[in-house]
């Protein structure tokens, strides 16, 4: 048995951000909450998500399970939604299915397949010696993309005296500064300078739907992890870096 | 037709080559026209392949017609890119200079509720077989030949003054049935393929305002029905790749057809595609002193979401005989298809080219190696540009060697 109630809107944030980076997820229902871990099928990006039970209205569940989820047909049942309805997920084990229900002016009922995922149920987190944690607007990390973007399809973020973005192409290069005293600098801690180059098209899929602010965590050829909260939820990205030959 | 921007012309009067084409671009347009012209009059009488035209000029209300040839033997493969493979660049104008375009002015969204003269067009495009056409046209059309960088050349146009079927259409009972079924264009599109309707005549359904939900019909200009029913298939296509096992070798396959050189690599990998172009010096679009310029488009397994603008509707027809190939193997395998333009190729026909060219070399035995660099180094030897030229731009190719996978940082 499980169900959980919380605000429609809040689960559709969470599984656009999800969809982001991959499109089957083994999803864990346990007594402190649901969580899911997974690696995006060519194993360049990861995702960390937890949702404790204290973010939903209501969180009943017996025991523990692990269910497989189709991301992208979840996404079309809950982009249907209107931001004031309230969400009701169930598991339907004898179906084989999570009922989505949203209660609003009237009650809609999706029933979402469950799909097998074994393979990805034990996913460690990688071990990372990042050197530098940057908190910054998700907006100004957006824009500096968007400007990388112009000349190249990949992006340097390296960290100094300040965080910097940088790209290179034959049109030419840019390079983007954020530094303390800047409304779109909370926070920045170097302990050693460190700079990892990564693919443009992944990191803006990433960033896409990260709201206000987020952590950005560095080191030298090293995978960037990206830390935020989606009203409550708690979500980690990590992505691999590209390298010189 | 391309005319050299350069006083070479004056000098050489299409003798001397000096513009380094085998083939004079303006005595052959002359030729063409001296063969052409005696045959087209205000009153044409001839076989439509099933040919409909539809620009994208003053959209949404915008010029259509049926393509009408003065002929009637022969017909059935001047629509047909499928058959065109082998013939010479020369033959394919010629017979496309032949397709007199009829047009009138229509709104695209007339074809919810086709009358009279669009109905009329609808009932060739549908038929499997050239259909007899009388039309009459206002005035006698001035030759010319239509260009476009999508669609196949068409012959001069005029406004219609009247134009009725001779004959009864002959049309298949699949296209039949899908056209008077309410489902999704893309759904349409699948069917009418898994039931060998060839691509180019489903793209003309498409764009004659014959597939997709009743409420939403609508007439879709040639040039874009062409990709989007490329890009259609290829992603239903996609959907099955995506889930079936990688190729475990290195395989090169290629074809040059009508100075189009085509080389395609697939190696074991997920799905991602790259498309590569070059036009070499003295092709049709870079003179002869210029150095040669590669341009791509790519995606990663989870496919792009902007347009492929530099390489455009090469990119998506290329891709398209890519993932007809992989499906049919049931394999996945991430493929680099690089097209070189040689100056042979001396008047644009159209994108059928290249999914037609990717499609046959894909049909031949490819050479299977087991590593990168031996099927490289095969790939450098078959196409004429430096490789270097190539592998600088590749962002295939660049992304396998730097990107990292997070497996490198678990224990």
């Amino acid at each position: 048995m499980f169900e959980a109630v919380l605000s429609a809107e809040t689960w559709r944030k969470c599984v656009t951000a999800i969809g982001s980076l991959v499109e089957e997820v083994p999803l864990k229902i346990t007594a402190e909450g649901i969580e899911l871990r997974a690696m995006d099928p060519s194993h360049v990006s990861m995702i960390d998500f937890k949702m404790n039970k204290e973010v939903f209205a209501e969180y009943k569940t017996d025991k523990e399970a692990i269910i497989g989820i189709d991301i992208e047909d979840m996404s079309k049942f809950i982009n249907r939604s209107r931001s004031d309805d309230i969400l009701v997920l169930k598991l339907d084990e004898e179906k084989n299915k999570i009922l989505m229900v949203l209660k609003g002016t009237s009650t809609r009922r999706f029933g979402c397949q469950l799909i097998d995922v074994t393979e990805q149920s034990n996913l460690k987190m990688p071990t990372l010696n990042t050197t530098s944690k940057v908190r910054l607007s998700s907006q100004a990390f957006r824009e500096g993309l968007k400007d990388a973007n112009i000349v190249s399809d990949h992006v340097s973020l390296r960290a100094d005296d300040a965080f910097y973005m940088n790209a290179e192409g034959d049109t030419g290069d840019i390079e983007v500064k954020i530094e303390k005293g800047d409304p779109d600098l909370y926070e920045i801690i170097v302990s050693a300078g460190a700079s990892s180059t990564f693919n443009l098209s992944y990191l803006t899929d990433m960033s896409k739907s990260i709201p206000g602010e987020m952590s950005i965590e560095i080191g030298n050829d090293m995978p960037v992890k990206i830390e935020f909260e989606i009203e409550g939820a708690s979500f980690v990205f990590i992505l691999a870096p590209r390298v010189e030959r | 037709m391309h005319v050299p921007k350069t006083n070479l012309c004056t000098i050489c009067r299409g003798h001397k080559k000096l513009c380094g084409r085998g083939i004079c671009p303006i005595l052959e347009k002359k030729r063409i026209r001296e063969s052409i012209v005696p045959l087209i009059n205000k009153d044409i009488f001839g076989a439509s392949p099933s040919a409909f035209f539809v620009g994208d000029w003053n959209y949404p209300k915008v010029l259509v017609g049926p393509l009408v040839p003065p002929v009637h033997e022969g017909t059935d493969i001047f629509d047909l890119p499928e058959a065109w493979h082998g013939k010479e660049l020369d033959e394919i104008i010629k017979f496309r200079s032949l397709l007199v375009r009829s047009k009138e002015f229509v709104k695209v969204t007339d074809a919810k509720n086709p009358k009279g003269y669009l109905e009329k067009s609808q009932e060739i495009v549908m038929s499997k077989k050239p259909v007899d056409v009388e039309l009459v046209l206002k005035k006698t059309p001035h030759f010319a030949l239509e260009f476009s960088q999508f669609s196949p050349p068409t012959g001069p146009s005029e406004f219609v003054e009247s134009f009725k079927i001779a004959e009864n259409p002959k049309v298949p009972r699949v296209i039949d049935k899908i056209n008077s079924d309410d489902i999704k264009a893309s759904k349409g599109i699948s069917l009418l393929y898994d039931k060998d309707i060839p691509v180019s005549h489903i793209s003309k359904l498409l764009s004659a305002g014959l597939l997709g939900e009743q409420k939403n019909r609508k007439l879709v200009p040639t040039r874009w029905s062409i990709t989007a029913t490329d890009d259609s298939l290829s992603k239903s296509h996609l959907k099955k790749i995506k889930s079936s096992p990688e190729i475990n070798k290195f395989e090169i396959y290629h074809d040059e057809d009508v100075g189009n050189k085509f080389v395609v690599i697939l190696f074991p990998s997920m799905w991602c595609y790259e498309f590569l172009e070059c036009w070499l010096p003295g092709s049709l679009f870079l003179e002869s002193s210029l150095s040669p310029n590669v341009i791509s488009d790519h995606e990663l397994f989870d496919g792009r979401n902007e347009y492929a603008s530099l390489t455009a509707g090469a990119y998506y027809a290329a891709r398209f005989s890519v993932t007809e190939h992989l499906y049919e193997r049931r394999r996945q395998s991430g493929a680099l298809v690089f097209m070189e333009v040689h100056p042979s190729y001396h008047t644009p026909v159209g994108v059928w080219r290249v999914r037609e060219i990717t499609r046959n070399a894909l049909q031949k035995k490819p050479e299977s190696f087991d590593t990168e660099e031996e099927v490289l180094k095969k790939a450098s030897e078959i196409l004429s540009l430096p490789f270097e030229k190539y592998r600088e731009k590749s962002n295939i190719l660049s992304f396998k060697h730097r990107q990292k996978t997070l497996s490198d940082w678990m224990n």
